[in-house]
């Protein structure tokens, strides 16, 4: 209770939350173009959160969490016309984190960079099995007609990007965040002085893949398409890390921040030289490691970052 | 009964052989100096039985109860709180928030009767390092790197403090305020303490009881005056015995 007080108190996550709302009126205002802009811009807000609530908290950095996002798009897009969207979506996000606390136990062992290959290795192979199975079954991909209109999918999507925000949030300020944070910054003293390091990096590994399992399933909707090598595109997973870094995992605002920096690259170049947009994010992955390790957000509000970690 | 038993552990790494056949008893409120050379096994007893080494053989057990390779932060919350050799500081937080880990995941357990940061500035007090709370832990000299392990292990509310060599690398008027704020925490908490240290004064002054390791097995047991009169422990540290 005293973690919902404090968060009825937090200003500036108030004036966030609200922000990401408001982005429900975008479609009525600036027409559909814009409308898919804010989706997307949600849709990266909802990832590069959820993977904050694990990967930044702990330093363990996953590049591998498509394949939640993965899972989650085949489980709406296989259960299409089956199941109503109202309980696909969340089934997504309910595998997801099944997937995960499977994976979390043997990945989990392992520290640093032999980390960051295995979770992208099992990203892989999991892809690869998901395919396997839909080509044996004739399936290479799938249509889902009828799906619901971008507004809806926007809405949805803004309650995603809200709740993985708050959870993050929350995770944070908890007992379980100040464990998260011993663990990043030494492991061995975090056990020594009695946090569960095994049952929380488990616990914080499956919550941070629940909200991208069913983001993936919003994005099959929206893409009125179900391709394998398209939703479990490692090219997700290092966008979220990119955002993270650009953007800074230490304050709430940054993942934001992230999104909105490389989405906004991306309107500018992308259509017209994409060659240049990926050397600009190149460059700026560069700049931002070397020069401002903790993002956009420790740039423009210093003092919140540094004691809100 | 004794508080903490260590029965027959042993514990090879590869071929060697770096703990064979120990076995100790500490009673409570006692402090029990641990000495050897380098590479006799102090350290790797103290992991052992902090949780940090799974032992090759052996039991452990706290107050009966066998505890044998369990995991280090199980230890923790059942009360035996250790120190490391190379300090260990969340060079992250600032002092003040490395003790509040401690305290919010330890064995005292955080009832929120008092604020936590009110707990950790009682603690940081007894240790003398009040006036560096809120300085990052990374930018600490050593000496306060060492109270720093100290505070933390404290904070956990542990009956059993392993203290691993708190003192090396101080000058001696620092080991002087350590041996002082080691003697005041023991009476204040009713600590059981075993301490593992080079500097002689230091386990003379502190220890009740020393235990001398040699090649990973206990050559000698005493108070220390019948240690430094002890044949078999001259040999080991000279080389030869001046009979």
């Amino acid at each position: 209770m005293t973690a919902l007080n404090g968060i009825l108190k937090d200003r500036v996550l108030l004036i966030f939350l609200t922000s990401l709302v408001l982005t429900v009126f975008v479609p009525d205002l600036f027409g559909s173009y814009w409308a898919i802009v804010a989706l997307n811009l949600m849709m990266w807000v909802s990832l590069t959160q959820s993977w904050t609530l694990f990967s930044g908290m702990t330093g363990y950095i996953s590049l591998g969490h498509v394949v939640f996002y993965g899972i989650g798009a085949y489980v709406v897009a296989s259960t299409f016309k089956v199941l109503p969207l109202w309980v696909s979506i969340p089934l997504g996000g309910v595998v997801a984190g099944v997937l995960a606390l499977l994976v979390a136990i043997p990945v989990l062992r392992v520290r640093g960079p032999y980390f960051v290959i295995l979770t992208f290795g099992l990203a892989e192979l999991v892809k690869y099995i998901v395919l396997n199975v839909e080509t044996s079954i004739g399936k290479s991909s799938r249509l889902l007609f009828g799906a619901p209109t971008i507004e809806t999918l926007l809405y949805i999507m803004i309650g995603l990007a809200v709740i993985a925000t708050l959870m993050t949030k929350l995770v944070s300020q908890s007992r379980f965040g100040r464990g998260l944070s011993a663990i990043r910054d030494d492991e061995i003293t975090a056990e020594t002085v009695g946090v569960p390091v095994v049952k929380y990096k488990i616990t914080a590994f499956t919550l941070s893949a629940v909200i991208p399992g069913m983001v993936g399933g919003v994005i099959a909707l929206k893409s009125t398409y179900f391709e394998v090598l398209q939703v479990f595109n490692p090219v997700i997973s290092f966008t979220v890390v990119t955002m993270a870094i650009i953007g800074g995992s230490g304050d709430v605002r940054g993942p934001f921040m992230g999104a909105a920096f490389l989405l906004l690259l991306s309107e500018l170049f992308w259509a017209t030289i994409p060659q240049i947009y990926m050397i600009l994010v190149g460059l700026f992955l560069i700049v931002f490691v070397v020069f401002a390790p903790n993002g956009i957000a420790a740039i423009l509000w210093p003092a919140r970052s540094r004691d809100s970690q | 009964m004794n508080l903490l038993e260590v029965e027959n552990i042993g514990k090879n790494f590869g071929g060697v052989r770096a703990l064979d056949e120990v076995s100790l008893m500490v009673d409570k409120a006692e402090t029990l100096g641990l000495m050897g050379a380098n590479g006799a096994g102090k350290t790797t007893l103290f992991s052992v039985i902090a949780g940090h080494l799974k032992p090759s053989n052996g039991i452990i057990r706290l107050k009966g109860k066998t505890i044998t390779g369990y995991r280090p932060d199980k230890v923790c919350r059942l009360g035996i709180a250790r120190t490391f050799q190379i300090v260990r500081p969340f060079i992250g937080m600032s002092v003040r928030e490395n003790v509040e880990v401690a305290i919010l995941f330890g064995n005292s357990g955080y009832d929120s009767a008092s604020s936590l940061g009110d707990r950790a500035m009682d603690i940081l007090d007894d240790v003398g390092l009040q006036g560096l709370s809120e300085t990052s832990a990374g930018k600490l000299t050593l000496s306060a790197r060492k109270c720093l392990e100290v505070a933390r292990a404290l904070a956990t509310g542990p009956e059993i403090l392993l203290l691993d060599e708190v003192m090396a690398g101080l000058t001696p008027r620092e080991v002087d305020d350590m041996i002082e704020i080691i003697q005041r925490i023991k009476l204040q908490r009713r600590l059981t303490i075993v301490i593992v240290e080079h500097v002689v004064k230091a386990l003379n002054q502190l220890s009740e009881r020393v235990v001398v390791l040699h090649h990973g097995k206990i050559i000698a047991t005493g108070s220390p005056p019948e240690i430094a009169q002890n044949i078999d422990v001259r040999e080991a540290y000279f080389g030869v015995s001046d009979t």
